[in-house]
């Protein structure tokens, strides 16, 4: 098995292979911190890193606070190829340029105690930064801040609970013949527990139909109940008809969906010159969703083409899937014609994932233009730590911090702090799970967290 | 710190909370696994290196800060290399905190237990702090255990989550729609119950007759591979370190809490959840003592 196979488990081989490529340049001196956040960064497979420091002669230092005396060898032997760290001086980022910049997949920025060092990220004439993290920790409190200069797309966001998609209120030709071919009501009870839910939900929509009524799913599943009780009352326990009563409502298109996605394609056209080149791709795939769901008289958005398992006959749950599947595939490939006139190349194995996860799609916006609106905060708990890592004495302590907690050395605050940053880093450079938006506070203390944007 | 803690489990729970307890100064450490280091561990368990594969994950965790003059000054770590369950009630009683980082559920019941019997038998003298970590991909908990005050392990047993799906065999036997259920017939019917799942010879046997079966039920066998059937066998769960290190730190933050009376066991939260697939999502909230809990209810 693979060394990393329990966490390909979470984002497969392409996430894997961006951690694996990710180049990141990391602002800071050693610390706790520090070193957390790199050991996750390296577990998680990145190998290139840029180390911006205020001194850059290799440290000789042994920092008692610091689980290994040279933690940069130690953290190296954790990654099967080793790492590559290049050291550059702090004063050397003044007057970097784009190009600079663009070479990173992200940039985190630890424990900084100079404010000036923020301006420099200030995007007033919009210089295109990667990603960037600010973080901090002090006793047992940390926060983190996540800026972005361009909008993070997620095409695999993840969801716990995905939602399966059947479209029974509006088939295309092959699911119709399909469904209808089976001849419910001809059908003995042993045939009729052998089929898939939809055909079930299917034979109520259209008697339905015939009746000229319009069905929501309440009524479906009142139409179904009857049919059942009048033509197959032994059935009423089968699991088949047991899941067409609890997923009646999957029948129907959520009409949701359709407005959520109509705000994605909104929000891209109004983006134009996007340096990120994931970006520039998500713009062309949405301005080309655009054209397709408006191409038709009713609007409708490519179907993700799967089915869960249901209580079926493994012959009928097979034909099903393959209907779903075909169609699936036969939607992705216009939705691939309409992109070929947007002028960006889009593989096409991203095209596929973007139509499998369309409902899912998501975007965290970018941040304020300032990295620096850091400090107009009007939290107290951020506000008092950033008087404490800035040394601000303007900024009063409004008693969010317990200061007993704030001066404790509490090394394990740095480990968690390290761990959502980790975990926050590798969501930004997979394009996978949806990253936090965009302040997150720790009071270890209360053990509570807090997300909010700034 | 002046006292002795005992951690449960070496693995990737495990060197996180041995590393915050080395870093936190803690005197003497007891690290109890009975496992040995596999490739696959080592996207997490930074304690182990390559050429440690095959060793015991206790007696590697511990030798790594023994070795470490800068880290030995300040922790003594004791390896165990044993089932948990055999330690008598003594053992137990010589630790001030003991933190578990274990994934399975009979080893937890049974530390619970113990526990809360040594707190009523000793009439309160006695009552060590519980913490146990948990983590699945990236969501984890961690669950503060003080015997007699709050909840005990056996109080919250109905929300651990439900065990992976278990398939009706008439399903897996005749209308078998998915990898999975072809994979359960192959495990349960046609082999053997003794199967060696590090044997690649019988892993390959086992892949072969999915396959024949899957081609057989025409069911696409397009994600059928190795790790994808073993990951179905050996039920495994995905594992990285942000989150190992989140619970970690959290568990030993409530033990740092406790040390320096900075908890209130009536009022603080006892039980913290973490989901970090949206956002960062945490909840902490006070779970109540089950007063029919089967453990806990006479104390």
């Amino acid at each position: 098995m693979d060394r990393y196979d329990r966490q390909l488990r979470l984002w497969g081989k392409e996430g894997q292979s961006l951690l694996d490529n990710a180049n990141i340049c990391v602002v800071g001196d050693e610390s706790p911190l520090l070193q957390e956040v790199w050991k996750n960064l390296v577990l998680s497979g990145v190998s290139k890193f840029t180390w911006m420091i205020e001194n850059t002669m290799e440290s000789s230092l042994q920092e008692k606070d610091l689980f290994s005396c040279d933690f940069i060898t130690e953290i190296s032997a954790l990654h099967p190829s080793g790492i590559r760290v290049k050291r550059k001086a702090l004063a050397s980022l003044k007057g970097a340029d784009n190009s600079f910049w663009f070479q990173f997949s992200l940039i985190i920025i630890i424990n900084c105690s100079d404010s000036k060092l923020l301006e420099l990220f200030n995007n007033s004439d919009s210089q295109y930064f990667p990603p960037i993290i600010t973080t901090f920790a002090t006793g047992l409190y940390g926060y983190l801040h996540t800026y972005l200069s361009e909008p993070h797309f997620i095409i695999e966001s993840h969801p716990d609970n995905p939602i399966p998609e059947l479209r029974l209120d509006q088939p295309w030709k092959e699911l119709s013949i399909y469904l209808t071919k089976f001849q419910v009501d001809k059908m003995n009870e042993f045939e009729i527990s052998e089929l898939p839910y939809p055909v079930l939900l299917f034979h109520c929509v259209q008697m339905a139909a015939r009746n000229n009524y319009k069905l929501t799913s309440p009524l479906l599943r009142n139409e179904l109940r009857r049919w059942a009780s009048d033509t197959n009352p032994t059935g009423l326990n089968d699991p088949n008809y047991i899941e067409a009563y609890r997923f009646a409502h999957l029948a129907f298109t959520n009409e949701k969906i359709l407005i959520r996605l109509n705000e994605m394609i909104q929000y891209g056209f109004s983006m134009d010159h996007l340096d990120d080149p994931y970006n520039r791709k998500v713009i062309a795939l949405l301005k080309a969703l655009g054209e397709y769901i408006n191409r038709e008289d009713f609007p409708i958005y490519p179907i993700m083409g799967t089915i869960p398992d249901m209580s079926s006959s493994t012959k009928n749950y097979i034909e099903l899937k393959q209907i779903y599947q075909n169609e699936g595939q036969k939607n992705t490939k216009s939705l691939q014609k309409l992109l070929d006139k947007e002028g960006e190349e889009v593989p096409f194995e991203m095209i596929k994932l973007f139509c499998a996860n369309l409902k899912y799609l998501n975007v965290i916006k970018p941040t304020a233009s300032k990295l620096t609106l850091l400090f107009s905060s009007d939290d107290d708990l951020l506000r008092d730590l950033l008087a404490i890592q800035y040394n601000l004495n303007d900024i009063a302590n409004s008693g969010a911090i317990n200061m007993k907690a704030a001066s404790m050395n509490s090394y394990p605050t740095a480990s968690f702090m390290g761990g959502v940053v980790g975990q926050e880093a590798i969501k930004l450079i997979t394009h996978q799970y949806i990253p936090l938006d965009n302040i997150f506070t720790y009071d270890g203390l209360k053990n509570e967290t807090k997300i909010f944007r700034i | 710190m002046d006292c002795k803690v005992l951690v449960l489990g070496a693995g990737g729970l495990g060197c996180e909370i041995l590393k915050n307890l080395t870093m936190m100064r803690v005197k003497e450490v007891h690290i109890v696994d009975m496992d040995t280091i596999e490739l696959t561990n080592l996207n997490r368990q930074f304690l182990f290196r390559d050429e440690d594969i095959n060793s015991p994950k206790a007696t590697t965790a511990a030798q790594y800060i023994n070795d470490r003059p800068s880290l030995s000054s300040r922790t003594k770590v004791i390896p165990y290399v044993q089932d948990l369950t055999n330690f008598p009630t003594e053992f137990f009683q010589q630790f001030q905190f003991i933190i578990s980082g274990l994934d399975a559920i009979e080893p937890r019941r049974f530390v619970n237990k113990v526990l809360l019997q040594l707190t009523k038998e000793s009439n309160y003298d006695i009552c060590i702090p519980f913490i146990d970590g948990g983590t699945e991909g990236l969501k984890g908990h961690v669950k503060t255990i003080i015997p007699g005050f709050t909840a005990c392990w056996e109080c919250s047993l109905n929300t651990l989550p439900t065990q992976q799906n278990t398939y009706p065999m008439c399903t897996v036997a005749n209308n078998p729609r998915t990898l999975e259920h072809i994979i359960e017939y192959v495990i349960s019917v046609q082999t053997s119950a003794d199967m060696d799942l590090e044997d690649e010879g019988q892993v390959d046997t086992l892949f072969q007759l999915c396959k024949e079966r899957a081609n057989q039920f025409n069911i696409d066998t397009k994600k059928l591979n190795v790790s994808y059937m073993l990951g179905i066998i050996k039920k495994i769960v995905p594992s990285v370190s942000c989150t190992n290190a989140m619970i970690a730190a959290s568990c030993c933050n409530q033990m740092m809490k406790i040390y320096y009376d900075l908890m209130d066991f009536e009022k603080d939260g006892n039980f913290t959840m973490i989901n970090g697939a949206d956002g960062c999502f945490t909840y902490t909230f006070a779970y109540d003592r089950d007063p029919h809990c089967a453990v806990c209810s006479g104390i």
